[in-house]
């Protein structure tokens, strides 16, 4: 016998993800899921983000195959941090938060950064209950990528592509206009900002758009 | 990507809904996928006959549809399961 199911495959993942979201919105804080490849720059981009809000009201999860060493540099500029070792996985899912949430403070914040494991494939599938997921791509890891990651949901599932180290524009043959269009071709309502996480070039357009979305003085 | 993780959450559907219907055994599963859905479909298949061990369901045939119109090209979802019947030997013995 036949029996239709009709089922998504990732339904647990999908209604924890709705728990996390309702848990955030009782408390009014917004969560945002960074993703990008190892190297690009998610940690240096949570530092100086960070440098531009109250880090007494801002929360982090840090997700890592292993060590703390990313947790301990965003801690030290005064944020709560909570750190996920997922051991060898290759994202974070909506559980892990779940269980994360319980480790932060909640009455205090008004926004908690998830820091996703380095990787373009896999954190995209897995919905975290975010309200807005961003992108960090950076000038050396080269051209093309946001075409040859088109399929895993990275470019087209995000709201916001950073396009971080254009400080090394200068000293590398690479076209971030280029790189730019190919995204705005996957996903056209991706808004885009090209930053430099070292100098802080370019970060008040994107400091702008945080506050401005989530309603931060 | 991860393919593991997909399948150990088709093989708990699976048994819930095998549960719920009272099938001693299930010998297909068809799934689809959105052509965006990134997964790719070798490595579904090993990935659930390495966990599909247990006797009401080894040996299943998964059946993987790609879907590619409109919305759907991100989804993934468990479209049927077909199986035996078995009061005596319903799926509920197995746990």
């Amino acid at each position: 016998m036949k029996i239709k199911v009709l089922k998504p495959i990732l339904e647990a993942n999908e209604s924890i993800a709705d728990e996390v979201k309702g848990i955030l919105r009782e408390k009014g804080i917004k969560l945002v899921n960074i993703i990008g490849s190892p190297g690009s720059g998610k940690t240096a981009l949570l530092e100086k983000t960070l440098a531009h809000l109250f880090p007494a009201e801002v929360g982090i999860i840090e997700g890592d195959i292993s060590t703390t060493y990313d947790a301990e540099r965003v801690y030290s500029l005064g944020a709560e941090v909570v750190q996920i070792n997922t051991q060898g996985a290759c994202h974070l899912d909506a559980n892990m938060i779940k269980e994360a949430l319980q480790n932060l403070t909640l009455d205090n914040k008004k926004i908690i950064f998830i820091e996703n494991v380095g990787n373009l494939v896999c954190p995209a599938e897995f919905r975290l209950g975010e309200d807005l997921r961003i992108i960090v791509l950076s000038l050396t890891e080269g051209e093309h990528k946001p075409l040859k990651y088109p399929y895993p949901l990275s470019f087209s599932s995000s709201q916001v592509l950073i396009v971080n180290k254009i400080d090394l524009l200068p000293h590398l043959k690479v076209d971030m206009e280029g790189i730019i269009a190919e995204a705005k071709k996957i996903n056209p309502d991706l808004k885009v900002f090209p930053l430099s996480s070292l100098t802080g070039e370019g970060f008040s357009g994107w400091i702008e758009y945080i506050k401005n979305l989530f309603c931060i003085p | 990507m991860h393919e593991l993780t997909l399948a150990s959450n088709i093989l708990n559907i699976t048994r819930r809904v095998a549960r719920e219907n009272a099938l001693s055994r299930v010998t297909r599963i068809t799934v689809k996928v959105g052509v965006w859905s990134c997964v790719n479909e070798e490595s579904l298949k090993f990935a659930l006959s390495c966990i599909a061990n247990e006797p009401w369901i080894k040996g299943v045939n998964l059946k993987v549809e790609k879907i590619g119109q409109g919305d759907t090209i991100q989804e993934m979802y468990i479209e049927s399961i077909e199986g035996e019947k078995n009061e005596d030997k319903s799926i509920k013995a197995h746990s």
